[in-house]
């Protein structure tokens, strides 16, 4: 997932805020802290992210997912 | 605002409030700052606790006490029971009271509390913590303190500036999700509180609860293993439940949530700095229950404390007393509980059916937790293997 020699990563991490309750539990899991809650709203740093899909796991409405670049593009 | 303190607590749920009342009664200069505007709010909890503990820190009070409930069930996937007598009488909070109720009585007993007001850093000084950045009412402070308590919850911020964090695996945490419904009054045993287990069916690597929190209304929830929460959400677990064993019902609230299950951070203290409670994972590694659990740590914590500010070191090696006082107390048993949860999750349903069902038909309540144990053993040999595990971690020699 994560390309070395300044490479853009491949996935994105998206956040569905219809379904996110900012309950943090994602917050606490993300081991480079990209998650952060700011006035309440999920929000992530896409420049720290490693893409270790712990958070999506950890979601409990699985509002979290790790979106192929490609497919955003397109 | 005041800009130094003894102490400066840093999160105003159950911990952090009992932390404030023990150093504020101690006669230490405290601070507890909440970063919502109001305490309590959101509830991010299933709400029972034990009475012992709750009035070790407040006089009881009716307006946060929701319900009162006399026993635990553990209920099978079809349907048997074991009814288990509590250890101690159980209440059911309305933790939106309750949470502004101990944070008020900090303040009773000398404390400062200041919602609207947010931890964004910590000041350093030749590595030991020597205070708090905060943001409060939207300006900045530079607060000093002798001593920082993170009590921030589990995914704690405070705990990561001062290098403590550790994050488990996935296969400890537990992903939850609760709904509060009414309608329960043909459901449910207003007096009991049900565990309802079923790794294939119900809750993989978790269980599903029941709360009374009056005659119609209850807490229910449900907890998943994180590693087995990636096809099906713990909210589409829990629909499904409600939706088959509850039907009509009508949902009140919402709340989800991850609670770390490996029982408490071997690290607890820094030079400057100690954790408590949800920040610190002191929930119980099997029901993730963390409310005394939590306030107990705050206790031990602020005991220790104490004498640290009065004598001036507050050191490392000095705080390290509190995570032996922690241990002492509650590290044998949470390694057994973590242990029980492992092997309730390694058991298949049918199993675990058999299992439930062999001891409703018990004299639970005449028994000892050794005997219970035996019982079940020479009905269901395959344990013995398991039960290595339990005995090796001191549960059943008790």
């Amino acid at each position: 997932m994560f390309r070395r020699n300044g490479q853009q990563h491949v996935t994105r991490l998206d956040i569905d805020h219809d379904k996110c309750y900012s309950c943090g539990a994602c917050v606490a899991v993300c081991p480079p802290d990209s998650l952060f809650l700011s006035k309440l709203t999920l929000q992530v740093d896409d420049t720290t992210c490693t893409r270790c899909n712990r958070c999506v796991a950890m979601c409990p409405v699985h509002a979290l997912a790790l979106t192929p670049v490609e497919s955003l593009v397109s | 605002m005041k800009t130094s303190y003894d102490v400066v607590i840093v999160g105003a749920g159950p911990a952090g409030s009992a932390a404030a009342i023990r150093a504020a009664e101690s006669g230490l200069d405290v601070l507890l700052i909440e970063k919502r505007q109001e305490i309590g709010v959101p509830v991010r909890c299933a709400e029972a606790t034990d009475i012992e503990t709750t009035e070790r820190f407040i006089p009881l009070n009716e307006r946060w006490i929701a319900h009162r409930v006399q026993r635990y069930a553990i209920v099978n996937a079809v349907g048997d029971r074991v009814i288990v007598p509590p250890t101690s009488e159980t209440i059911m909070l309305d933790r939106k009271v309750f949470d502004a109720a101990l944070a008020e009585r900090a303040a009773q007993v000398g404390a400062d509390v200041r919602v609207s007001t947010a931890a964004v850093g910590l000041l350093h000084d030749n590595g030991t913590v020597k205070g708090v950045k905060v943001k409060s009412l939207g300006r900045a402070y530079d607060v000093r303190a002798r001593l920082v308590v993170a009590s921030d919850g589990t995914e704690s911020q405070v705990a990561r500036w001062a290098g403590l964090k550790t994050i488990p695996p996935l296969a400890d945490y537990y992903v939850g999700f609760q709904f509060t419904l009414s309608g329960m009054a043909a459901y449910m045993n207003p007096a009991h509180c049900e565990y309802h287990v079923g790794v294939e069916t119900i809750a993989p690597g978790g269980y599903v609860w029941t709360f009374p929190k009056g005659e119609d209304s209850a807490n229910v929830g449900i907890v998943i293993g994180a590693n087995q929460a990636r096809e099906v959400s713990a909210q589409t677990w829990l629909e499904r439940f409600v939706e088959r064993r509850y039907p009509g019902v009508s949902m009140l609230s919402v709340v989800s949530g991850g609670i770390p299950v490996t029982g408490a951070l071997k690290q607890m203290v820094t030079n400057g700095l100690m954790i408590v409670g949800d920040a610190a994972h002191q929930a119980d590694p099997l029901t993730a229950g963390g409310i005394s659990l939590g306030m107990m740590g705050a206790e031990m914590a602020m005991s220790v404390a104490t004498q640290a500010v009065q004598q001036g070191d507050v050191s490392a090696r000095c705080l390290r007393d509190y995570e032996h006082l922690w241990h002492e107390r509650f590290g044998k048993m949470h390694a057994a509980l973590y242990s029980v949860r492992k092997i309730l999750s390694r058991m298949d349903e049918k199993q675990f059916d058999a299992l439930v069902e062999h001891a409703s038909r018990l004299p639970i309540e005449t028994m000892t937790p050794g005997e219970i144990m035996l019982e079940l053993l020479k009905a269901h040999p395959k344990l013995l293997l398991e039960a290595g595990t339990l005995i090796t971690t001191g549960l059943v020699l008790k």
